[in-house]
């Protein structure tokens, strides 16, 4: 049987390449190896660090929601304008319309009214500036999640004497436990100030440093009196129904927050996404500081397949030789370099996939215990829970993988190229 | 006698730095099938330069070649490789075997690399070859696991394979001991007769010299001596 010729490489010359190829790459296992365990670790890190942000990301978008300002947020301008000094001032008006109009939005299930404000906390020698939210014991828990993280005891609705909950690393700061009392003072709506003392409850023990480390709850029962409040409610918390997906559920989010501001001009409401914008964009700070480990990381691995390669190019001179004198073309020992480099990238890129999987499987099952390892060292905007656990993300998985390959295929084409400019005649050394 | 190879007044010329180096300076050859011709001369007549050119590996700078009657002188180097693919086959001095094919392997490779046998057509060609280079049984080791003899042996059998033009041979016994040499040359001289095989081969060795049926001595880039040898 005769087979056409042609310029191209046929099954079997391909198959003759692919077999020098790789019989090199196991050949010179030890160079191969340092290759591929550089490779293998950049792309382990980087699917690991995705991970990790990923996860920082996720939980503390879910921090938002679930713990400090909920899917939607809702206020007036003037007084989302001054957020930042908590005036007890700018109140929410015409409440009972709005609280109907925003619970007849597709997706939302629960609404809760909020008044924050700044005060110190005392234990009659040190005070700590803190941030007070009074709330609807009843209805805030429909919102927020914050009683999963309560040690000793929510608000009872028959309670006589002044109650707090505060954040548990702010009661260590100030030596005090549940059952004690602490001195809460405040300047009140009309700018007097007020003290009074109060009993500590219970104590927030939850995934986000704010609340923690400078957080205290009280009802509105005790802040009516204690901050002359008058039924000022600075801030109405949404929380829309759940969805699998975070993308979605920020979707829905922004729609009934579109919808309330078209409706009610005047009012400010924010999705989580518009509430974490800046928290958003430190992470994306992160990305781009991954990126450029990662880059760094893969370049050091690519000079280090460029160099695996050449270093194979000129320990092959005479193979070379040999087999352009039998007919292969130059681009065919090109070929047979740039495949060689291509082996490496797959195996380095598996082996980085399969410890990058083995890396993302551990934080998500067991997480990186921050605290312990971080301390109390507040990073503002970033999620500083306990434990961080990563996330999956097939896309990152792939990318890497293909990254990897590119890169080996990239650095394996200069020496590639080196290999196929060989004169025969040199290359030889005979004839 | 069939003509296979005919060299036309070919002169090549290298540039080293602004001297011109006259490598050949005008050489007019005939080859015929079936020779058994050794290349002989002092370090730098124009053996070496002489094979690259018959082996289509070089274009001379002024000159004709022809094989079969064909001009390969203008070939593009791309067209020159596809020549060597089907026609030239090379055995070298220091065996040049690929170390991470096996003994079959190697021998498979210039068929493997001119596209035109099946995978069976190449095997049975192979084992046949190598049959006839007693290399029977030692097919799937590698160059590492051979002697030097055997190597060459393999680099002969890799040469004839393909069937090809002219073989040409680069001092082929330099680096064996001379019972081996002497082995090899019987090889070679074998094919020749019973296969009627062209063999050209550029050599120092007296043995192969002696062995060999026509002998053209070169010296400085010109023919020399062009000695047949009776039968």
């Amino acid at each position: 049987m005769r087979r056409g010729s042609n310029n191209l490489p046929s099954t079997g010359t391909w198959k003759t390449i692919f077999k020098i190829a790789w019989r090199n790459v196991v050949r010179h296992g030890k160079r191969t190896a340092f290759t591929i365990i550089t490779m293998c670790f950049g792309i382990g890190l980087y699917i690991g660090l995705d991970s990790i942000f990923k996860g920082m990301d996720k939980a503390g978008l879910e921090n938002i929601i679930n713990l400090t300002d909920s899917s939607v947020r809702i206020s007036t301008d003037k007084y989302e304008a001054e957020r930042n000094s908590l005036p007890l001032d700018y109140g929410l008006s015409k409440i009972p319309e709005l609280e109907k109009y925003i619970m007849s939005n597709d997706g939302v299930e629960a609404i809760t009214l909020r008044t924050r404000f700044l005060g110190q906390l005392s234990n009659g020698m040190d005070s700590i500036p803190v941030t007070g939210i009074a709330i609807d014991p009843v209805t805030d828990p429909k919102v927020f999640t914050i009683p999963k993280y309560i040690e000793g005891n929510w608000f009872s609705e028959n309670s006589q004497a002044n109650e707090i909950v505060l954040g548990k690393r702010l009661a260590g700061e100030l030596g005090a436990g549940i059952n004690d009392w602490i001195i809460l003072s405040s300047r009140t709506k009309y700018d007097t100030q007020n003290a009074d003392d109060f009993l500590i409850i219970g104590l927030i023990d939850a995934p986000e440093v704010s609340l923690n480390t400078h957080g205290m709850l009280l009802s509105f029962k005790d802040a009516e009196e204690f901050l002359d409040l008058e039924e000022l409610r600075t801030e109405i918390a949404v929380r829309m129904k759940n969805r699998i997906n975070i993308e979605d559920l920020m979707k829905d989010s922004k729609i009934v927050a579109q919808n309330i501001q078209k409706e009610f001009p005047g009012l400010s409401a924010q999705s989580f996404e518009e509430v974490g914008k800046q928290f958003l964009e430190i992470s994306k700070s992160k990305s781009k500081a991954t990126g450029v480990i990662i880059f760094t990381i893969l370049l050091i691995a690519g000079v280090g397949i460029a160099n695996t390669v050449l270093m194979s190019v000129y320990s092959r001179i005479r193979e070379i030789g040999v087999l352009r004198a039998f007919g292969l073309q130059r681009k065919d020992i090109s070929k047979l370099f740039l495949v060689e480099g291509a082996i490496i990238g797959v195996i380095g890129s598996l082996a980085g996939v399969i410890l990058g999987i083995i890396f993302v499987s551990y934080l998500i099952f067991f997480g990186i215990p921050a605290e312990k390892m971080m301390g109390s060292i507040d990073m503002t905007g970033l999620y500083m829970g306990k434990i961080i656990y990563g996330h999956w993300s097939t896309k990152t998985i792939i990318v890497g993988a293909i990254f990897g390959f590119i890169v080996a295929v990239f650095a394996g084409s200069f020496p590639a190229r080196k290999a196929a400019k060989m004169e025969v005649t040199d290359a030889i050394h005979f004839i | 006698m069939e003509k296979i190879l005919e060299l036309e007044n070919v002169v090549k010329t290298y540039t080293k730095g602004d001297e011109k180096i006259n490598a050949l300076a005008g050489v007019n050859l005939s080859i015929t099938k079936g020779e058994f011709t050794a290349l002989v001369g002092p370090s730098g007549s124009g053996k070496t330069t002489l094979l690259n050119i018959i082996g289509c590996l070089d274009s001379p700078s002024v000159g004709n070649i022809f094989y079969n009657g064909s001009l390969l002188s203008n070939l593009t180097e791309n067209e020159l490789s596809d020549y060597r693919k089907e026609h030239i086959s090379f055995i070298f001095q220091s065996f040049n075997l690929i170390p991470v094919l096996t003994v079959r392997e190697n021998v498979e490779l210039p068929l493997v690399i001119e596209q035109k046998l099946s995978k069976e057509e190449i095997k049975a060609r192979a084992d046949d070859i190598l049959k006839a280079v007693g290399l029977k049984g030692k097919e799937d080791r590698f160059p590492r696991e051979l002697s030097g003899g055997q190597e060459q042996r393999v680099a002969i059998a890799r040469a004839l394979v393909k069937e090809p033009f002219i073989i040409l041979a680069d001092e082929p016994t330099a680096n064996l001991d001379s019972h081996t040499a002497e082995e090899i040359i019987d090889i070679m001289k074998n094919i020749n007769s019973t296969r009627n095989a062209t063999f050209i081969f550029s050599t120092h060795d007296l043995l192969v010299q002696k062995h060999a049926r026509r002998v053209i001595t070169i010296r400085d880039g010109f023919i020399h001596s062009d000695a047949k040898k009776e039968e």
